[in-house]
């Protein structure tokens, strides 16, 4: 039978707010499975890592195979994002400008070396330096860094900036053995040797990453595996076909379209929680028609998220008007719905800008049929509102180019953001002056002040309300378009047990267990 | 003309297709939409870290120089490494050839074993309601998509029946009986255009053959049907189902590219497939070179055989 988070009952579907609080309370009432030792948990997954060296990784996909073998500084709590510590058993803001991590002692990489703070620096100071490094905008305000005890690191900033912690939480704060940086060179990018439950022993180009046990590991309380195996299986109906044939153990990031078949697969959990996975149009408002509020408000009027949501999600995914999911420690709540679906609203915002008879607009969307549908829903839910759009598509990584590259094609892209632990890194990230993501790169004044002051202080609720400034800013000058994030939906065998899921999406799958 | 000699003109054309080939390919993959640089430099990149990737992997510099010294390597038994993994293309190549291989071979195996008998009865009972039948079978049979008939079959006799696995390889050296397993279901699906090809150009030839005069002249004499076809018929058809192998081999190697996106199979199509997506320019060149060269030696071996069979091939 398929259950909805872990013993809620079939029909119960877990969507949206709450879902993942609501599957740690069932897991509470249902009779514990107790861990144990042993076995190798099959997974697949539809993307091959991009490489598995955490700073020259490109893709949002890679962070489930670097988990079982790489671990961060610093953790995340899985329901709210709120930084809990890794390797580092504390941190702390002596001043605004310097940043400390206290490192765990005892801990050893694959390769027998000691973690300690020399091996931090050289893993710090190649992700902020090194060519191939895509993680060096996360150290843009790290001015140096210092080994200040033999596990102590400290680090010197230009500005103040506590989005560092959950930065290193990514891929910027993996640690691997700078004996094996030094060994391997660009060959890091195929074997990853950290300090995690898991080691690496095989992978396989777009086939599979095959791990073992680490006997050394740090935690030993914490790992039960005896192996594990992540496969790459493209189309996520032939990587379903093989879990429900039992030759998987476990699959992610599943469709909605699948969740009907999920329904009657009586030898499959399936458990559906809200990810950070958001389905949303970047738009360019640099130039005309979006460099009017106007224009981008009727924008965001003109689209029925709901009725967006029924169609292509089933209704399982999260509508929204704002960047954050709603369980997420930063999100605030007055954000998720800003612009309910009113096309008279938007008709009369575009004539007051100008556009009385209408106005063309140009996207760039996949062509994944997915995605088609997407845009075709867009499409006709944006002509009342008098908006003729045009589409032209490609893969996301052509569209991307097209959209972000020096071309800057089109004033709006349908794409898919896929969240960063930090919410400054977020908001920087999308609409910082210059940022990539930021199509036409301009300044929206008020911004850059907010995303200053968000990282400014280290205490939450104060940095909590900074950015709620911030979403309220974005949200009124509507400098995205916001649909829904995405449910993230697995299914797995009933011997498999301990899945925690987390909000951004990508599942830290080594602390399961089996049943024998 | 001997055989040695139509071997030395065939080995002769080899280089200028291979050259055709890989610059073409090559052509198109720059074509295409799409900047391999980008990718490469990750979530927010800035101008200056994509200028950087760019030099660091050689794609600044010019289209010819880029395929010139692609070819340079190439030609010295270095396919290069790919652009997104560092791993070299030859044990890309390698390490997935043989599923590919043994799901063409299967299928071929199948397609064959099942084609020409289909294709013989057809053609002996001419006109009547068993060659319509078959014909209207082998129609079928040719217009039925492989990836439809692929979902059909795992869901009967995978995820039903539970005979056969439903996704992935294994080593036809290591575990030969569990590698033919996982091979069934792909080549059965890959076999269903096969068959019907093999009979229908088997049935039209072999009518045409059993219709010509010197056959009547021997059933004139006496002979019996099945001499008539075995030792004549049959053999006078050779030829041209020598000719249809080797189409049906070009066209299953191309074909493997959605079979195994349905049996997430890794094999050469996927690899393909996956490298063209990701504008992996080294990676697709490899393979398309691999596969020029199989489809030149599988035409060359045809030849070879066909001139075996037919003196009138090697005079020509």
């Amino acid at each position: 039978m398929s259950q909805d988070a872990q013993g809620l009952g079939r029909r119960g579907v877990l969507a949206g707010a709450g879902a993942l609080l609501s599957a740690t309370a069932a897991r509470a009432q249902a009779p514990a499975p107790q861990p144990r030792r042993g076995g190798t948990l099959r997974v697949c997954t539809y993307a091959a890592p991009s490489t598995l060296d955490p700073i020259t990784g490109r893709n949002g996909t890679d962070h489930v195979f670097l988990y079982p073998a790489v671990e961060t500084l610093i953790d995340f709590e899985p329901t709210s994002m709120l930084a809990r510590p890794g390797l580092a058993k504390a941190w702390s803001f002596p001043d605004p400008k310097t940043f400390v991590l206290d490192l765990r002692e005892g801990v050893l990489f694959h390769d027998s070396t000691p973690f300690d703070a020399a091996a931090v620096k050289i893993n710090l100071e190649r992700a902020a330096g090194d060519a191939r490094s895509n993680v060096r905008t996360d150290f843009d305000s790290v001015r140096s860094v210092e080994v200040t005890g033999p596990s102590q690191v400290t680090l010197r900033l230009s500005r103040p900036d506590s989005a560092l912690p959950l930065s290193l939480s990514d891929r910027a704060g993996m640690i691997i053995s700078p004996k094996a940086i030094k060994e391997l060179g660009v060959q890091t990018d195929r074997q990853p040797v950290g300090t995690g439950a898991m080691r690496v022993v095989t992978y396989t180009d777009n086939d599979r990453v095959v791990y073992v046990r680490n006997d050394k590991y740090w935690q030993p309380d914490q790992s039960y595996l005896d192996g594990m195996e992540i496969r790459t299986i493209a189309d996520t109906a032939t990587s379903l076909r093989s879990v429900m044939a039992g030759e998987n153990d476990f699959a992610f990031e599943l469709s909605p379209e699948q969740k009907p078949l999920l329904d009657r697969a009586r030898n499959l959990t399936t458990v559906v929680t809200p990810s950070f996975r958001l389905h949303t149009v970047y738009l360019n408002y640099s130039r005309k028609p979006l460099n009017d509020q106007r224009v981008r408000q009727a924008l965001n009027y003109a689209i029925d998220r709901n009725a967006l949501n029924k169609a292509v999600g089933l209704g399982l995914n999260q509508a929204t008007t704002t960047e954050l999911p709603k369980e997420h420690w930063a999100c605030d709540p007055t954000t998720v719905s800003g612009y309910t679906y009113d096309p008279a609203k938007a008709k009369a915002l575009l004539a007051e800008a100008g556009y009385a008879d209408g106005c063309d607009i140009n996207f760039i969307g996949w062509t994944e049929q997915r995605w088609q549908k997407v845009q075709e829903i867009l499409m006709e839910q944006m002509k009342p509102a008098g908006f003729r759009l045009h589409l032209s598509l490609g893969s996301p990584g052509d569209t991307a180019t097209r959209f972000f590259g020096p071309g800057k094609e089109g004033d709006g892209r349908v794409a898919v953001w896929s969240g960063r632990p930090d919410p400054s890194q977020i908001y920087r990230q999308l609409f910082g002056k210059g940022s990539y993501y930021n199509a036409g790169s301009g300044e929206t004044p008020g911004v850059e002040a907010l995303l200053t002051a968000s990282v400014g202080t280290t205490d939450v609720e104060a940095r909590k309300a900074e950015l709620s400034k911030l979403q309220h800013l974005v949200l009124e000058q509507g400098l995205m378009l916001p649909m829904m994030f995405e449910a993230e939906i697995v299914a797995f065998h009933k011997n498999v047990h301990g899945y925690q899921p987390n909000l951004l999406g990508k599942p830290k799958l080594h602390t399961m267990w089996m049943d024998a | 003309m001997h055989a040695g000699r139509l071997l030395a003109m065939r080995l002769l054309q080899v280089v200028p297709i291979i050259v055709v080939a890989t610059f073409v390919v090559f052509g198109l993959l720059h074509l295409t939409p799409g900047d391999p640089a980008m990718m490469l430099a990750g979530d927010n990149p800035t101008p200056q870290h994509v200028a950087e990737i760019r030099h660091l992997y050689g794609l600044d510099r010019p289209f010819l120089d880029q395929y010139g010294l692609w070819l340079w390597h190439a030609a010295h038994g270095d396919l290069s490494q790919s652009l997104l993994t560092r791993a070299p293309v030859s044990s890309l190549i390698l390490q997935r050839l043989p599923n590919t291989l043994l799901i063409v071979a299967l299928a071929l195996v199948l397609g064959l074993g099942f084609g020409i008998p289909l294709g013989i009865a057809a053609a002996v009972r001419n006109g009547s309601a068993v060659d319509q039948a078959l014909t209207s079978a082998a129609s079928l049979g040719v217009a039925l998509p492989s990836f439809w008939l692929a979902m059909i079959l795992v869901t009967v006799f995978a995820l039903d029946l539970n005979w056969f696995p439903a996704s992935g390889a294994a080593s036809l050296l290591g575990a030969p009986l569990d590698a033919l397993r996982h091979a069934a279901l792909p080549a059965i699906a890959l076999a269903g255009s096969t068959v019907a090809e093999v009979a229908r150009q088997l049935r039209s030839a072999l009518i045409e053959v059993l219709g010509t005069q010197y056959i009547r002249t021997l059933r004139a004499k006496g002979l019996s049907p099945t001499r008539i076809l075995w030792k004549h018929g049959l053999k006078n058809v050779a030829v041209t189902l020598l000719t249809v192998t080797g189409l049906m081999v070009n066209r299953l190697l191309g074909a493997t590219v959605v079979i195994e996106a349905v049996f997430a199979i890794p094999g050469t199509g996927s690899l393909i497939s996956y490298s063209a997506i990701n504008k992996d320019f080294p990676v697709v060149q490899g393979v398309v070179f691999v596969l020029v060269i199989g489809v030149i030696l599988t035409n060359l071996l045809v030849d070879l055989v066909a001139a075996a069979l037919d003196p009138r091939v090697s005079r020509a």
